[in-house]
């Protein structure tokens, strides 16, 4: 390195440090709608809100920057949130009344809150009944199944109620050598199973107490965590659960290697269908031992809000009122392959459509919110999945585990007090 | 060297060739394949390969633009790094007063703030100055991270450097400056290169801050973009990894022009 090439050099960097603080993004400066997505890189509906935005940008001349995101999601928007810097209109993912609603704009006097579905009143409306979120998404979510591996062990997964039944269809998939329960490490699946089993599991003065401030330890280990125990000791795990992935559950189904999976809907069956098309797959209601069997459900990722603080409100609500208009919105949940919170819009399903059919339309079976959504404390997530997958891995006894949801449950209802 | 002695040398440098290898196999393995394919990880696709993985992490995922951006990322703040350590160092290394040796710890100190715990503060600080999605605003932050470590290390090396050298070039009229310049920088080689390669590799890698700062698709850098084919409800892991090979063209091609350099400057700091 010569003196030359070393002044070289230094001049260079600092050229260019002093140049690139000038540089910003493409668009800034200009009053461009800020719109933020829960979504990969490659999904499906990507292409679908590039068109839409398109077309809204060329009808109001309102120009649109879409940016999204994927596991980083949430917390990016909790940090802009922090900031004072949310979007003018994001992806509320589940969470608009619990944890955005005091930094949304209500949206009850928008034209198209008509057509929201009533099943997502009790997830999406506030006590007072406001609603901040628009639903192009409507989560409903049952036990994964594949179809063909479970009549061939000689069950009807259609007529699983309880429990009891569903520990026989599970022992009768077993003798056939495949696996019953495919789950995964590395996902937050663990989560999702005592959610689902949690969700109609307590009486009315258990589901009071958890949500008044205390933690009920010994309903949390008998009526939850017993179920995952008792399938672990009968060995109806797959072999690999700690280094499975959420895409090696979606394989397990899809080749028949795995029968049931206690994830939603949407999580799983899109990538199994993707790895095999025709695969025979769908979901069925959670069984249960309080009265009867029913779906887990609520805002879907793609629910859309729009900042109370946004300068740009007046456009933001007429690109929320946009995405609302059926088309659009059926567009976008035909990518998704998700039922619509819309009922003017409706949705070729696909493979699954016969399962929204028998389940969903009839609007006969009761829809429970997200346990931990509405009973437990925020942040308490990740707790649920460790102590589940401790349960799983034999680390801990669910009383041991329920133990560890209680001190993680009295720290954060104390801090959110 | 007995012939054994030879044989068993070998057979240990193969089979670390072997555990480095491995990992770039199943890398190119999948990023060849369907992702309908559920053959064996280890089977090469030899009849179906395709390049739908690439064009899909170009496309999608927009790796060329994102492997620029951190190219340019990494380019100047490794620069910047090793200019104002180097500038910093220097009165550090040659003196040793009370308020230097204080200087000396609080910089120490800074090393062991996690950058994410001063996220909220951060991010609100750069957008009070408009610097969010800018590449001077991912730069600033990160040459901040890196100093510290750069400024002990050239702080070491320089107080090995023996002061007679420069009291020569004083005595032959040369400057403080062109003391520096002349004489201490070109000395600086073998830490320098140390630095460059522990701070380009940290920027290069960079996740955490570069995800919150630069959140438009056109200013992503390299590794959020890999990481947006995976998401809760699945993941594209063979676009994710065909993005990744992608990835590390720039640095396989900045590791043979430059081996050389890195060689000599490891030797250089282990000989002293």
């Amino acid at each position: 390195m010569t003196h030359t090439a070393l002044r070289a050099g230094l001049v260079a960097t600092t050229a260019a440090a002093l140049l690139l603080t000038g540089c910003s993004a493409p668009g800034s400066g200009q009053q461009n709608l800020t719109f933020s997505l829960y979504m990969t890189a490659d999904s499906p509906a990507r292409a679908v809100y590039e068109k839409l935005i398109a077309d809204f940008t060329h009808e109001t001349g309102v120009a649109v920057d879409m940016t999204y995101d994927t596991t980083n999601y949430e917390n990016n928007i909790k940090v802009k949130m922090a900031a004072g810097n949310l979007p003018d209109v994001f992806a509320t993912h589940g969470w608009s009344v619990l944890r955005y609603s005091e930094f949304l704009q209500p949206l009850d006097d928008q034209a198209w809150t008509s057509g929201v579905n009533t099943a997502l009143n009790t997830s999406m409306r506030d006590d007072q009944g406001h609603l901040y979120a628009l639903p192009v998404e409507y989560t409903v979510a049952g036990i994964a199944v594949n179809q063909d591996v479970v009549e061939k062990a000689g069950v009807d997964a259609t007529a699983i109620n309880t429990w009891d039944d569903f520990n026989t269809a599970l022992t009768k998939v077993a003798a056939t050598g495949v696996t019953p329960i495919t789950a995964s490490g590395k996902s937050s699946s663990a989560g999702n199973m005592a959610d689902f089993i949690a969700s109609n599991a307590f009486t009315d003065a258990q589901r009071q107490s958890f949500l008044g401030g205390t933690f009920d330890t010994a309903a949390w280990s008998e009526r939850v965590l017993s179920h995952v125990q008792d399938w672990r000791t009968a060995g109806f795990f797959n072999a690999d659960y700690v280094s499975a992935s959420l895409d090696d559950m979606a394989s397990q189904l899809a080749q028949g290697q795995a029968a049931f999976a206690l994830v939603p809907a949407s999580s799983i069956l899109a990538t199994t269908l993707k790895l095999n098309p025709s695969a025979n797959i769908g979901f069925i209601p959670i069984p249960s031992d309080q009265a009867e069997r029913f779906l887990v459900g609520g805002e879907g990722i793609h629910s859309f809000g729009v900042s109370k603080s946004s300068k740009n409100k007046e456009a933001a609500l007429k690109f929320v009122a946009f995405l609302a208009e059926p088309d659009n919105a059926a567009a976008i949940a035909s990518a998704l392959g998700s039922y619509s919170g819309l009922t003017n819009v409706k949705v070729d399903l696909g493979l699954l459509q016969s399962s929204y059919d028998a389940w969903v339309t009839p609007a006969q079976l009761p829809t429970k919110p997200f346990f931990d959504r509405v009973y437990l404390p925020n942040g308490i997530w990740s707790t649920m999945i460790a102590t589940t997958d401790s349960v799983i891995t034999g680390q801990a006894s669910p009383d041991q585990a329920s133990e560890q949801m209680k001190l993680q449950y009295d720290t954060l209802f104390r801090q959110a007090r | 060297m007995r012939r054994h002695t030879k044989i068993l040398v070998t057979l240990l440098v193969l089979t670390g060739c072997l555990v480095q290898l491995v990992p770039f196999y199943l890398a190119l393995t999948t990023a060849f394949k369907e992702q309908s394919d559920l053959s064996s990880v280890w089977a090469f696709p030899f009849a179906a390969i395709t390049w739908d993985n690439l064009a899909a992490a170009i496309a999608q995922g927009g790796v060329l633009r994102a492997t620029f951006n951190s190219a340019v990322v990494t380019v100047i703040a490794t620069g910047l790094t090793c200019m104002l350590a180097a500038l910093a160092a220097y009165p550090l290394a040659r003196r040793r007063t009370r308020l230097n040796r204080g200087v000396e710890f609080t910089i120490l100190a800074v090393m062991m703030v996690p950058p994410l715990s001063i996220l909220v503060p951060l991010y609100s600080l750069l957008n009070g100055l408009g610097l969010l999605d800018t590449y001077a605003g991912l730069i600033l932050p990160l040459v901040c991270l890196e100093l510290p470590r750069a400024i002990f290390l050239y702080t070491q090396f320089l107080r090995a450097v023996p002061l007679s050298l420069e009291e020569a070039a004083r005595v032959d009229g040369a400057s403080r400056l062109q003391t520096l310049r002349i004489i201490i920088f070109p000395l600086l080689k073998p830490v320098t290169v140390t630095v460059i390669i522990l701070t380009a590799v940290y920027v290069w890698n960079e996740f955490a801050l570069s995800s919150y700062i630069m959140t438009s698709t056109e200013m992503r850098t390299l590794a959020p973009s890999i990481a947006a084919f995976f998401g809760a409800n699945g993941s594209n892991v063979n676009a994710a990894v065909a993005g990744s090979l992608i990835g590390v063209v720039p640095i396989l091609i900045a590791y043979l022009f430059l081996q050389r350099y890195f060689m000599k400057g490891m030797l250089a700091g282990a000989e002293k």
